[in-house]
Parts: C-alpha cells; structure tokens; sequence
C-alpha cells in the first residue's frame, strides 16, 4: 500500500501559504493565552502548574475542534465535488482511503503540538513540569484526536453532507468538551457532574492533566486509569472507522 | 406663614377644612411622640465602637492572602434588643479613587451580628485576597438593623500597598509569544516563496 493519498492530502496542508495560515492562526492563540497570562491582572495571579493547565485544555481543545472540523467533511467533499469516484477507481481500497486521511489530519495535530512546545516550555520554565506536560499533552492530545477523527470521517462517509457532518461532530465534540470547560466546580461535583464526567474521555483527559500539572501526580501509574479510559475511547472509534470503512457508497443522499 | 393665615382664614369658611386641619395636626402630634419614643427605645448613636486590631499598615503582593482583625463593642450601658447588624469591609482604591468590588478579594463580604449586649465586644475577621498591585484602604464597617437611615459605623482605616507579582518571567514568555509567529511566517513564507519559483510563479 502506498501512502499517494496522505502526501496529497499532507502537500495541501502544508505546501501552500493557504493551507499553513492556520499554523500561523495557532501559534497566534498561544501567544495570546501566553501574553494574558503573564499580563492579566487576575491570570497572572495563578501558580505555573495552573497556567500550564490553562494552556493544555487550549492546545487540545484546538487540536481536537480542528481535528474534527477536517475529519467531518474529508470524505463528504469528495463526494460534493464528484472527486470520490476517481478515488475509489485507484487500487486504493476504501479502508485505506479512510486511515490516510485519519493519518493526515493526525499529522496536523502533530504540528500543531509541536507549535505549542515552546510555549510549555516558556511557561513551565523553573518548575519540573516541562516534560510532564509534554508528556501528556502529547499523549491525551493524540488520543483524543484520532478517536474524534474516526468518529468524524465515519459521519462524513455516512452523511455524505459536509454540511451536516460537520455540525453534528462539532456537537459532539462541544458536549464532551462541556463538562470540562463550562461545568462549575459545584456541578462537577454533584451526582450528575460525576457520573458524565466518568464516561466522558475528554473529562478523563483533563483531570488527569490536572492531577499531573496541578496536584503534581506525574507519574504514569498515577494517571493509569485516566489513560485507560482515553485508550479504550480511541480504540471503539477506530474500531467504528475500520467497520464503517469497509465499503464506501458514493452516490449523495438526496 | 401666607399660606397658614390663608388655610386658617379659609378654615373658618368650611368646617370640612376645619377637620382636615384638625386631623393633620393630630397626625403630626402622634408622629412626634412616636418619634420620641422610638429615640428613647434604640441604643443611642455613640454605643458602638468599630476598631481595627491587624496592623493598619499593610504591605503585600499580589496573590497574598491578608487578613483583617477587629472588634465590634457595644459601649452602651442600656439592654435593647436591636443593637445587631452587619459587619462589613469597603476597599477603596487611591489611585482610582473608587470603591473595590469585592467579589475577588473577599468570599466573606458581610458578617451578621444578631446582638451585642452592652459591655459585650466581639471579634470580626475577614481574609482579603490582594488582587491587583496599587494603593487601598480599607474600612470595618457596621450598619445597625434598627437604625438604617442612620450612617454606618465605621473604623479607623487601614492603609494597603500591594506589590506586583510575576510568577512568569516575561523574558521568557516574551521572545516565544512574539518569536513564534515570525518565525513560522518567516519559515512557511520562504517555503512558499522557493516553491513559487521552482514552480516558476515568481519568475
């Protein structure tokens, strides 16, 4: 199997000012949390491992929101643009249609993490949590990722509507961010907090990052059940993928 | 004066007016007996005292945690059973010459005190989060229940100086947050531009 259709996909990412402006979009977001952090009357006031928090729930809220805004219409646009057909005339089968792209959108996170080390390091500089917070975020985010990616692509080829699979990922992926960004601390506390906090795989993820960078629980048996749970997460959405990819169909709902 | 001889005159004319008159004056007779009365119930407005007893001059940073000690007496030597109310700091900000809103320097704004009985001294206790560095003071002060018209007591003022702190450096936040972008501009920019020209867009 070659890898023609993730180069593609990776050249038009990458090669083009276009496709890199949201690099530099990225690196712009960092810099400001970084800026507000050091100069927010009231964000300043935070310790550096809680600093260091705040800018991972960033970097993988991101990685994941543009992980998933790609994914959703990867093969859906295909479809829109009548491009599907001649992809599935190559001796590419459809799997492997479906992994390149789950890989090329992976890559992208992958530099997209890779933007954001020097800001870990800046920020966590003069404590011992650079490499925890590489670390992790690297782990969580790359998890996170290509589960939500599978998830994605599959709505994508089933939906055959960028339009409405994107919507409905991007739901998805706001109500399993909602716990962690917007629940009060009251209300993850309460039964109901609880109870979807220990289902949710982006929870597990932010806890654990919170148990490592804040509490200083670094060590990797310390976040085991936390990792557990995200693994398992990426594995029933690749599981998902690899069953939805079996066959694509290629002619749009009407 | 006018208007009286005028209401008066005209009161002889109507012995409607005459009565309306005579129920005023009855009114105001009953309001400023009930008014003595009500003076002669309540503590008297001195029977309070307000103190501070934490420094009155405080240096802190930013993030610190303070804490404001003081104490509530009721100098009074009648027992009433209205001398309660609530305690309460007020932060003014020097610079700005505005009050602080409380809501991140102080989760326990207002202390109730159901009574104080005469002698009696109690203690009021607050801790203040020392948000943004400049330069405050700060007042104890109590409003009684039975006398809400009146000013509140208050205590003598402590005067607050609060230091920035940075727990980043900006050296090292600084060049990243700038340096970053230009250089990942600076990068794909050149990448586009050598691809342009192998590609022959640039010539």
């Amino acid at each position: 199997m070659t890898l023609e259709l993730y180069k593609s996909e990776i050249s038009g990412n990458f090669y083009s000012l276009r496709g890199t402006s949201w690099i530099v979009a990225a690196s712009l977001i960092f810099s400001l949390v970084a800026y507000l952090l050091l100069t927010d009357k009231e964000l300043s006031l935070l310790d550096q491992g809680e600093m260091l928090f705040t800018l991972s729930e960033i970097v993988i809220s991101l990685g994941t929101i543009m992980a998933v805004t790609s994914a959703s219409s990867t093969i859906s646009t295909e479809i829109e643009s009548k491009t599907f057909e001649s992809l599935l005339l190559t001796p590419t089968s459809s799997r492997q249609i479906a992994f390149q792209k789950l890989l090329s959108i992976t890559t992208s996170w992958f530099f997209l993490y890779v933007i954001a080390i020097p800001y870990l390091i800046a920020i966590s500089n003069g404590t011992n949590l650079s490499l925890s917070s590489i670390l992790y975020i690297g782990i969580y985010g790359t998890l996170l990722v290509v589960g939500f990616s599978a998830i994605s692509i599959a709505l994508s080829a089933k939906l055959k509507s960028s339009k409405n699979s994107v919507m409905v990922a991007l739901m998805v992926l706001l109500i399993m961010l909602a716990p962690s960004i917007f629940f009060a601390t009251s209300l993850k506390k309460s039964s109901f907090g609880m109870a979807i906090e220990n289902i949710n795989p982006v929870s597990h993820a932010m806890n654990s990052l919170d148990n490592v960078l804040v509490d200083n629980q670094q060590s990797l048996f310390e976040q085991a059940s936390h990792l557990l749970e995200v693994s398992i997460f990426a594995v029933i959405c690749l599981a998902i993928l690899t069953y939805s990819s079996r066959r694509f169909e290629v002619s749009p709902v009407v | 004066m006018m208007a009286a001889r005028l209401l008066l005159a005209r009161s002889y004319e109507s012995p409607r007016i005459t009565f309306t008159l005579c129920g005023l004056l009855a009114l105001l007779g009953y309001s400023m007996v009930m008014l003595l009365d009500a003076s002669g119930a309540s503590p008297s407005s001195d029977d309070i005292l307000v103190k501070v007893t934490s420094p009155t001059e405080v240096h802190g940073s930013a993030g610190q945690i303070i804490r404001i000690e003081g104490t509530i007496s009721n100098v009074g030597s009648k027992s009433t059973s209205n001398s309660g109310g609530i305690a309460y700091i007020s932060i003014v900000d020097l610079v700005a010459k505005v009050p602080v809103d409380l809501e991140d320097w102080s989760a326990e704004k207002g202390l109730y005190i159901p009574s104080i009985e005469p002698g009696q001294s109690l203690p009021l206790e607050w801790n203040v989060r020392l948000v943004k560095a400049g330069s405050y003071t700060i007042d104890i002060l109590f409003n009684r229940d039975s006398d809400l018209s009146s000013p509140p007591f208050s205590s003598s003022k402590i005067f607050l100086t609060v230091q920035p702190k940075f727990n980043l450096n900006p050296e090292n936040i600084l060049p990243v947050a700038f340096g970053v972008p230009a250089v990942l501009l600076a990068i794909l920019g050149s990448v586009n531009y050598y691809r342009g020209r192998k590609t022959g867009i640039y010539g």
